[in-house]
């Protein structure tokens, strides 16, 4: 698909539900120049890790 | 306390010392169609502001048969009631047998044939009631109890266009049929301001038709353009409209799961996506998209639209 593709508004709901692979996957062919990854983490920001307490 | 049947005397010109002043019926401008459960209630009377948002409230009703509709102003106001009827007994006095009917006609030209044709559907319609506006902003309806409601109709009524001429243009005209208590012993009125009443707006349909054909599976894209002027919404609303929370699709009447609502900035038109491990989602279809209710899309900052369903194959 070769759509100049504008803001896209996403169904967040849906997004959390099934998780970051199966939303990479829906939507890859969709939107193949987009960063899906970036999109799906400000939906649901990764989790920090915890820095390790170092003596 | 509310503003019905009150005349804002210390506003009228040129009266001095007067410790009333009559309501004078000005030059009537257009009609509001409203439902038959209307009713501007005490409370919602109680200023002008109040009962002006509860007029534009029952204009944007989601539910188009719990809706008012404001028909256009007139450019040319005829009045074709009927004169009293008296008969004549042998003794030469008179008795009045029947005292004739308001009928209004209220030619326009805003809009031309399309909404013209807008207006007629509510032709053969019966139980129509309506408020009428003049031109010194009074909206006018019937009293009951301490509330101004609709004045029941014997019809709303408009015409086919009458053709143009060397002369004269296309004539456009609605009128309205009814009972002369509802304008006299049981009037009800409320001054809310001519501009601020000319400026309430009915819906505009939307249609809705296929940027890219044959639908590619879960990916279907639309434009979105209004009935009458076929102007894009595109162009103004484009950003409000990306968000899957705009629009509805369904499939044999169950919702399907939109997944997102993209702008197309090469076609103008927005591609919206389906989930398709929804178990209502088939890929065969036909589905039925629509834009959200009224009130939805108003929310989002797109506001007097209401969408016309689509069913893609």
């Amino acid at each position: 698909m070769n759509a100049r593709v504008g803001k896209i508004g996403f169904n967040i709901e849906w997004a959390k539900k099934v998780g970051k692979d199966k939303f990479l996957k829906h939507f890859k062919d969709i939107y193949p120049d987009h960063d899906l990854g970036a999109e799906y983490d400000k939906i649901v920001p990764p989790k920090e890790e915890k820095p390790k307490s170092g003596k | 306390m509310s503003i019905l049947n009150v005349m804002n005397c210390a506003e009228a010109q040129g009266n001095t010392g007067v410790a009333e002043c009559p309501v004078d019926v000005k030059l009537l401008s257009f009609i509001i169609k409203v439902p038959n459960g209307f009713e501007l209630t005490e409370a919602q009377m109680a200023t002008k502001e109040t009962a002006l948002a509860a007029l534009i409230e029952a204009v944007n009703n989601d539910n188009p048969s719990l809706r008012a509709y404001p028909f256009p102003a007139q450019v040319t106001f005829t009045d074709n009631s009927t004169d009293p009827t008296f008969q004549t007994f042998g003794s030469g006095s008179l008795g009045l047998a029947n005292e004739g009917v308001y009928d209004w006609m209220f030619q326009f030209t805003q809009g031309g044939l399309c909404l013209s044709n807008a207006l007629r559907k509510f032709n053969g319609g019966s139980n129509q009631k309506f408020v009428v506006v003049d031109l010194q902003g009074n909206l006018y309806g019937t009293k009951v109890g301490t509330s101004l409601k609709g004045i029941p109709s014997h019809y709303i009524y408009t015409d086919k266009l009458k053709a143009a001429t060397y002369t004269e243009v296309a004539v456009y005209a609605y009128r309205v049929n009814f009972m002369p208590r509802y304008f006299n012993e049981d009037i009800a009125f409320i001054n809310l301001g001519y501009s601020e009443l000319a400026a309430i707006e009915g819906l505009r349909n939307v249609n809705i038709s296929l940027a890219v054909t044959p639908r590619v599976a879960n990916v279907i894209k639309v434009r979105l353009k209004t009935g009458c002027s076929a102007v894009d919404l595109y162009t103004d609303y484009s950003t409000e409209l990306a968000a899957v929370g705009n629009f509805r699709v369904s499939r044999n009447g169950a919702v399907v799961t939109i997944t997102s609502v993209a702008v197309d900035a090469n076609l103008g038109a927005f591609t919206i996506t389906l989930d398709a491990t929804d178990p209502d989602y088939n890929v065969a279809g036909p589905f039925v998209v629509n834009l959200a209710p009224v009130s939805v899309l108003a929310a989002a900052g797109v506001v007097g639209f209401e969408g016309l369903p689509l069913t893609v194959a």
